[in-house]
């Protein structure tokens, strides 16, 4: 205690403020986690706020990276989710007064907008007397611009008071050494990834590489900026039919998995066709697949989806349900424990490494067969169609940051996955805090 | 005392891969009354884990009979009339210490406050208190072992198997294990243990009959009562009936090994 004492007495003012107050709510939190809450925290209230203001999401590029209508809901489905995992348990923040106060503003803001976006109720617009069909629509001559910019104040001084929240319980700036021990670990690779833009940048210039062949890093990353509204609502459409067609067939995946399973004989005939026919490139089949569900329709997208998944899927499935260490078996027999009871506390558990394993591998598959379906025809609101479309027309570093939208869709698939296999596998041995 | 396990004419043959036959054990006569603390001993191969596993129902008898509490062993183990300690811990990992006590109350439908009770009762009985919410890879193998010892007590068998629960301990903690499970089974009021082990001292220390096998066909050689006086305590090992009782299970081994040599 002492020690304490002493400890305080020689700190900044702030950094005392940090231990005393903040410090015990949060914990001693020392992993990046919370960092990346709270990033995607900010980045989600301000995404709301532009959404939620048609002279934002009309008249700004950052704005308009939103205007996708099935995008919308879900961006504040994500405020409400990450704005959960930040807010924590509550037994966190019952006792303390300040971290209660951030709570309810950040509880706040994300139900106003949670009401305002999936439900069209628009609050602040119907004290302003502003016709709730102007927050839906393009604006036009007719639009009230004096009352949608004072909305826009309004609700821009709520959007900032939950950003300054966020950001005080973040408190970044006391977080300075762990981000610089962060970088000192992954320095390697940040030099190798950095080395090989420099060179490709360089190799261009020296061997005077035509663009048609290999843009510069730089031009692609100028053709990103500029057009990255377009590719979120491009890549948003793709990732769509990559999302479903995950779900339906790791879905399928593990409920084949399940029941060939409990099935020794069936499983044993099922595994070696399984494999056989996950060795074939199935997305071979994507121009049949159009034929058969019809080219126009995302069905036939999401359907290549869904098999390109299922197999995968399938057979780990099936090796994680059946790997079972005998003894762990013997115990739950010495229990007379029912097939059932086998299944949710053995052999479940057993199998989660192995089902995360494929489902990662899945995410990867889901938007590789995603893009390349659409290379076959369909529709033209897909990544797959604009890079078609760009290579065809020699814009290619548009074609380029095209594929550079689909890897961010792709990595923050494979993140998303990998988080959901973090929280349910805390005791994995890969998992182990040290 | 009554009489809890009866085992007439027991054989066991397996069938290995190649499609030799395997003779594991071979008419086995053995009673165990309750209370008592049996060991089987004898050198690897002899069908010592065999014989647990035939009590357990965890593999069948190839001819003879045998009853548990009176009952066919299915019947014991559908009763759940026995505790298995496995030669490793064997505790799943996806569980913290206590959901893996709790885990055959779970199983037996106790209610959320009594598998919670029991199973704190349990952890504090094996000196765990206050590893509740460990998992089982920040425990030692000492500490894990004790953990699967309270879970196999925890709903309060009148039978506990042991199959080398120490084996894979080093000496100064199996000896010290030894004392603990000394205590669990006084604090147990009139609980059976039949112990699987090839060390002669655990043997002599733990147990008041010591039954000793021989190897290929598992056979009964000799059965020797152990009748140093209760409670155990280190200082047992240093008596000269100690020294006495631990040479009789050396020469009853050594008899049978001498015969088919040192191969083992």
């Amino acid at each position: 205690m002492a020690d304490v004492v002493n400890d305080l007495k020689t700190t900044p003012q702030l950094l005392r403020t940090h231990r005393l107050v903040i410090a015990p709510v949060l914990g001693a939190d020392q992993s990046l986690g919370r960092d990346g809450v709270a990033i995607l925290l900010l980045f989600l209230i301000a995404a709301t706020w532009h959404i939620q203001n048609p002279l934002l999401q009309f008249e700004t590029q950052f704005g308009s990276a939103f205007r996708n209508a099935t995008l919308q809901p879900v961006i504040v489905m994500l405020l409400a989710l990450s704005a959960a995992i930040w807010v924590g348990k509550p037994a966190s923040w019952r006792e303390n007064p300040l971290k209660m106060g951030g709570v309810v503003i950040v509880i706040a803001y994300t139900l106003y907008m949670v009401v305002a976006i999936l439900f069209r109720v628009n609050i602040v617009g119907a004290l302003l007397n502003i016709d709730a069909a102007v927050f839906t629509e393009r604006l036009t001559n007719e639009t009230p611009r004096d009352g949608l910019a004072l909305h826009m104040t309004i609700t821009g001084i709520m959007a900032g008071v939950a950003a300054l929240t966020v950001f005080i319980w973040w408190t970044p700036f006391l977080r300075l050494s762990l981000y610089i021990g962060a970088l000192a670990r992954s320095f390697a690779p940040l030099m190798v990834a950095v080395l090989v833009l420099i060179s490709w940048e360089a190799l261009i210039a020296i061997f005077q590489i035509e663009a048609f062949l290999l843009p510069r890093p730089s031009v692609i990353a100028a053709a990103f900026i500029e057009t990255y509204p377009r590719l979120v609502s491009a890549g948003w459409n793709t990732f769509q039919n990559a999302l479903w067609g995950f779900i339906f067939g790791c879905g399928a995946g593990i409920l084949t998995g399940i029941f060939a399973a409990r099935f020794t004989s069936f499983s044993r005939a099922l595994l070696p066709v399984a494999i056989m026919v996950n060795a074939i490139p199935i997305i071979a089949l994507a121009p049949i697949f159009n034929n058969w569900f019809g080219a126009l329709n995302s069905t036939s997208k999401i359907a290549i989806v869904a098999v390109l998944a299922y197999f995968p899927t399938l057979i780990s499935t099936i090796k994680g349900l059946t790997a079972v260490d005998t003894l762990s078996l013997e115990l739950m027999r010495s229990y007379a424990a029912t097939p059932l009871a086998i299944f949710r506390k053995l052999r479940l558990p057993n199998a989660l490494p192995y089902i995360f394993a494929a489902l990662k591998v899945a995410t990867t598959l889901s938007m590789i067969a995603a893009i390349v379906s659409e290379y076959f025809g369909g529709s033209t609101a897909g990544l797959g169609y604009k890079i078609r479309d760009d290579a065809g027309l020699f814009k290619y570093p548009e074609a380029w940051a095209s594929i550079l939208m689909a890897s961010l869709f792709g990595i923050m698939f494979y993140l998303a996955v990998s988080a959901v296999e973090r929280a349910l596998m805390r005791w994995h041995p890969s998992f182990r805090e040290k | 005392m009554t009489t809890i396990i009866e085992m007439n004419h027991l054989s066991k043959s397996f069938r290995t891969k190649d499609g030799s036959s395997v003779h594991a054990l071979d008419n086995i006569d053995l009673d165990v009354k309750q209370g008592e603390f049996i060991s089987l001993i004898g050198p690897s191969g002899c069908g010592k884990s065999t014989l647990l596993r035939i009590i357990a129902d965890l593999i069948a008898p190839s001819s003879g009979t045998i009853t548990v509490n009176g009952k066919p062993p299915r019947q014991a183990r559908q009763d759940r009339d026995y505790g298995f300690v496995f030669q490793n811990a064997t505790l799943y990992d996806w569980r913290t210490v206590i959901k893996n006590v709790e885990l055959p109350l779970e199983i037996m439908n106790y209610s959320r406050e009594q598998r919670d009770h029991r199973a704190r009762e349990m952890l504090a009985m094996v000196e765990l208190a206050g590893f509740e919410d460990k998992y089982p890879w920040q425990l030692s193998g000492g500490m894990q072992q004790r953990v699967s010892i309270a879970r196999a007590l925890a709903f309060q068998p009148r039978l506990l198997l042991m199959d080398e629960p120490f084996g894979a301990l080093d000496e100064m903690t199996r000896e010290r294990m030894n004392n603990e499970l000394l205590r669990i089974w006084t604090e147990m009021n009139e609980m059976s243990v039949i112990f699987v082990t090839h060390s002669i001292a655990e043997a002599v220390y733990l147990s008041t009959r010591v039954v000793v096998l021989s190897p290929r066909p598992g056979r009964i050689a000799e059965i020797i009562d152990i009748d140093l006086p209760q409670p155990r305590t280190p200082e047992t090992r240093d008596s000269d009936a100690y020294f006495h009782l631990t040479s009789r299970v050396r020469y009853a081994l050594r008899g049978h090994m001498a015969s088919h040599g040192f191969d083992e």
